[in-house]
């Protein structure tokens, strides 16, 4: 018998560890925001977003996710649900598909995220409607380096998980 | 060594076509909620509403950075003040060194005038004679008491006697190149030519080796003396000048096997007082 099934973490603590991580990326985001001195930021919420939906997706709703979306539409100075809404879609999708999500190697999952966060990245061009050259660097730098970024958020959220949930 | 890679692909393949039990139809009331939420904003300004609460909410969050910014300036102010006040009292301590070093020093130069006129009032009484003034360098203590006096003169002779700010005080003792040495008069190889004030009896005294202590040499029973009698110097023989105060008598002891009586002289003159020594020929 596996010794991680012997202990299940209850849904809370995975809820509160999720939420939390959510929180804290939000605020990270934010302040991010402040100190790059690109219009884009570096998308760390969708990132822990994904990994949350792919890692535990039966106990992930969308309360959390709609809670983070608004923090940052807030902060950030966007029409409420702007960001509620682009996080919905990618949990939904994440949770939809994340049995293939798993199965890929992480270089594969780092295209992938590179991938949403492109789309991510142009929504909000779309919606500032702020088209110029430069922005198309910063979208492509932040997208490569957000790509770079997503093994380690995925090795931190899954020693956290594993760390805060399991005790181990 | 591909194993791991073998067992991934072999996974990927079952999961190629497996979907996760979410259904579209959980997301419609949060995408509903959502687009409520836009129009919402969009239309009654919801967004300001909240962003207003929120900043009353997180405002003391917000205002950490102001706390954290103003409690360092407190703290950088504080120690700032501190090393000013610090910097301060060493600029304080520096003055007040100065000024007891320029105390001690005017003290000093008060010392010499004082000298300087006590000896100028007695070169008065030399009239005519040449004076020259030393500066003492060294000192020799008791026994043997000797003052190293630096001077910028070659007139100086192994005759002349030489006088502090006191009175009359020794004699030369040895001449060298710039500077003179000095023996005091209380000198045991010390003999003075002197007479008592009140009597006018004259008599020489001798030096006993010790400071201010003088005998009077070969006085008989009879003579006519007593305790606290002033003798001073009588000029004759040409070795000292006459009318300087030499001392008191301050015991009288009679020796029934001798004829003479001892006499003993003593004076407050300080052989090596002062910094600067008056030479004159007698």
């Amino acid at each position: 018998m596996n010794s991680l099934d012997e202990k299940k973490p209850s849904t809370f603590k995975i809820n509160f560890f999720v939420g939390l991580t959510l929180v804290v990326f939000s605020i990270i985001e934010i302040i991010l925001n402040d100190f790059l001195l690109s219009r884009l930021t570096l998308p760390l919420t969708l990132m822990s977003l994904i990994y949350w939906n792919v890692a535990t997706p039966r106990n992930i709703g969308f309360v959390w996710t709609m809670f983070s979306g608004l923090l940052l539409d807030i902060f950030l100075g966007y029409l409420l649900g702007t960001h509620v809404i682009i996080f919905l879609l990618t949990s939904y999708f994440s949770q939809r598909y994340f049995h293939r999500f798993r199965a890929l190697f992480r270089i594969q999952q780092s295209l992938i995220v590179a991938m949403i966060i492109f789309i991510y990245q142009i929504y909000f061009i779309l919606i500032s409607k702020n088209f110029s050259l430069s922005i198309i660097f910063e979208l492509l730098a932040l997208t490569i380096i957000s790509s770079l970024f997503w093994p380690i958020i995925y090795g931190f959220l899954r020693y956290l998980r594993i760390k805060l949930t399991y005790g181990k | 060594m591909f194993g791991g890679e073998h067992k991934q692909t072999d996974i990927a393949q079952s999961a190629i076509f497996t979907t996760g039990s979410m259904r579209a139809n959980r997301l419609y009331p949060a995408i509903f909620l959502t687009i409520a939420l836009m129009y919402g904003d969009y239309s009654f300004d919801l967004g300001s509403k909240l962003r207003i609460i929120s900043s009353y909410i997180f405002s003391p969050f917000s205002e950490i950075e102001f706390f954290a910014r103003d409690t360092l300036n407190t703290f950088d102010s504080y120690f700032s003040s501190q090393k000013r006040l610090i910097e301060e009292i060493q600029v304080l301590k520096s003055k007040i060194r100065d000024l007891e070093n320029q105390n001690l020093s005017l003290g000093d130069t008060k010392n010499s005038l004082n000298e300087l006129e006590k000896l100028f009032d007695l070169s008065k009484s030399f009239e005519k004679k040449e004076i020259y003034l030393g500066k003492v360098t060294d000192i020799k203590k008791f026994p043997e008491e000797l003052v190293s006096v630096e001077v910028r003169t070659t007139d100086i002779t192994k005759d002349m006697v030489a006088f502090n700010a006191f009175g009359l005080i020794g004699v030369v003792d040895e001449l060298l190149t710039n500077s003179v040495k000095i023996k005091p008069l209380h000198d045991l190889s010390t003999k003075i030519p002197a007479k008592n004030s009140r009597t006018l009896e004259n008599l020489i005294i001798v030096g006993l080796g010790e400071p201010k202590s003088f005998q009077i040499e070969d006085f008989k029973k009879n003579g006519d003396i007593s305790i606290g009698d002033e003798i001073i110097s009588s000029g004759l023989g040409g070795k000292f000048p006459g009318g300087f105060f030499l001392g008191r008598v301050t015991r009288i002891d009679e020796n029934d096997e001798s004829n003479f009586l001892t006499v003993k002289v003593e004076n407050s003159f300080d052989f090596s007082f002062g910094s600067k020594v008056l030479f004159t020929k007698p």
